[in-house]
């Protein structure tokens, strides 16, 4: 157990929170038992113990930590109301995910989806709201931020998938269909991100100026980008790159503000290695 | 506030627990001595410590005195260190069973295996009832089994 930030308070008040948090602590023993178990259990083994605790802490910092909350019990009731709610907005964003998946989906993706949804249905959020979806490995073009745990993690997760889904439907299906052909041969054990692909694709298309929606490259295509982008300086290209990705969102009729922000986050990630690709004259290695 | 400090105030808490038990260890005639207390405070605390458990509230002595206090076995000059013996059988048990009983489920079983075949003895119940534990979790064994003289 650490040291708890209880800092600030006169010898008195940090005694009250200490018993105050055994206490709680004790409920939640018990509590954690009786959702499993018959009868009671007063202990624990110590890895369950700091779970548990993991979990209080995590709970009371919805409603403003320990700091925020003279009344611990109080405080904890609070928080496991907001994540109830959070829980359900999970519950409601994971059916729209599955609803919204793309025609031609990887397995990196299906098993993300399928780890997250067995992490939703089993989420504790009284005992063990702390804990996070395991193995979800699809990597999305803006990772979750490691500071974000318990549901919030997940929320995050589920939203951005979302988001790609936005996106992809965005794309006329057989477009998308050639698209994946030239992607992936529609190999389904691909474990990048596909929206990424598409995206690039699609702003490299906006880029010279092409349509977006038909994000696959043709003969005269590379050429094109290679001699537009040869002439262009390094800040030039950057600001080039932003103003296709906002090309794209636009093209696409994206109405959702989040996924529009997501489109241009694509921009930064491409940069770099569109710089080398323009250097030597490598473009092909980028848009397909 | 640290660990040790949340340690200390778990202390007072578990005496004064068991200070309230002294009505019914009296009326069995038995007591608790304030030491004899104090020892049993800590000598939860190595247990638990020994089992890598944790425990919040009060402990588990309060209802081991509430199931051992009629015991034929216990008397004036054993009852604390019957009681010792017993919390640490109980948190030992506790582990072995992988948490599969309840806190009285174990001590009804510890119980009826220390008034049966152990007759009285903490050192034959910690022998004899694992095994009896064992074979209660891994088949239906009956919990109301009250054991076979062991000698």
């Amino acid at each position: 157990m650490r040291e708890l930030p209880v800092l600030g308070l006169s010898p008195q008040e940090q005694a009250e929170r200490m018993r105050q948090l055994s206490l709680c602590m004790g409920k939640q023993v018990k509590s954690y038992w009786k959702a499993r178990h018959m009868g009671e259990s007063s202990s624990v083994p110590l890895e369950l113990a700091q779970e548990l605790m993991e979990s209080v802490e995590y709970t009371l910092n919805q409603v403003g930590g320990m700091e925020g909350n003279p009344n611990i019990w109080e405080g904890l009731e609070k928080g496991q109301k907001i994540l109830e709610e959070k829980h359900s907005q999970g519950e409601q964003l994971l059916r729209l995910v599955e609803a919204t998946a793309p025609v031609w989906q990887g397995e990196c993706r299906w098993d993300t989806v399928r780890t997250l949804g067995r992490y939703i249905d089993s989420y504790d959020w009284k005992h063990l709201a702390h804990r996070l979806p395991e193995n979800a490995e699809y990597p999305l073009i803006v990772p979750v931020p490691e500071h974000l745990r318990g549901i919030d993690h997940g929320l995050f997760f589920l939203r951005m998938l979302w988001l790609e889904n936005q996106i992809m439907d965005a794309f006329p299906e057989e477009e998308l269909d050639r698209f994946w052909s030239v992607f992936c041969q529609h190999d389904r054990g691909l474990t990048e991100n596909q929206c990424e692909g598409l995206l690039v694709n699609a702003i490299g298309k906006a880029l010279i100026s092409g349509d977006v929606r038909a994000p696959v490259f043709s003969d005269g295509d590379w050429d094109a980008a290679q001699k537009l982008l040869s002439r262009q300086s390094d800040d030039a290209m950057e600001t080039a790159v932003s103003t296709a990705a906002f090309q794209v969102a636009a093209a696409l009729k994206l109405r959702d503000p989040n996924a529009v922000s997501y489109v241009g986050k694509v921009g930064p990630n491409l940069l770099p290695r569109l710089k080398g690709a323009v250097g030597s004259n490598r473009l092909t290695a980028i848009f397909l | 506030m640290n660990e040790l400090q949340l340690r200390q105030m778990q202390l007072s808490a578990a005496k004064e627990e068991l200070r309230c038990c002294e009505a019914l260890n009296q009326l069995y005639g038995l007591t608790l001595t304030e030491a004899d207390i104090t020892e049993l405070v800590e000598l939860r605390g190595q247990a638990l410590r020994n089992t890598g458990r944790v425990e919040f509230g009060g402990g588990i002595l309060p209802k081991l005195i509430r199931a051992f206090c009629k015991s034929p076995y216990v008397d004036p000059y054993n009852y604390a260190a019957v009681l010792g013996d017993l919390q640490d059988a109980f948190y030992y048990f506790k582990n072995e069973s992988e948490d599969r009983f309840s806190d009285d489920d174990l001590i009804e079983f510890m119980e009826k295996v220390f008034n049966g075949a152990a007759h009285g003895s903490t050192e034959l119940l910690c022998t004899i009832s694992l095994e009896e534990l064992c074979r209660w979790a891994r088949s239906d064994f009956d919990p109301s089994y009250e054991g076979e003289d062991i000698y």
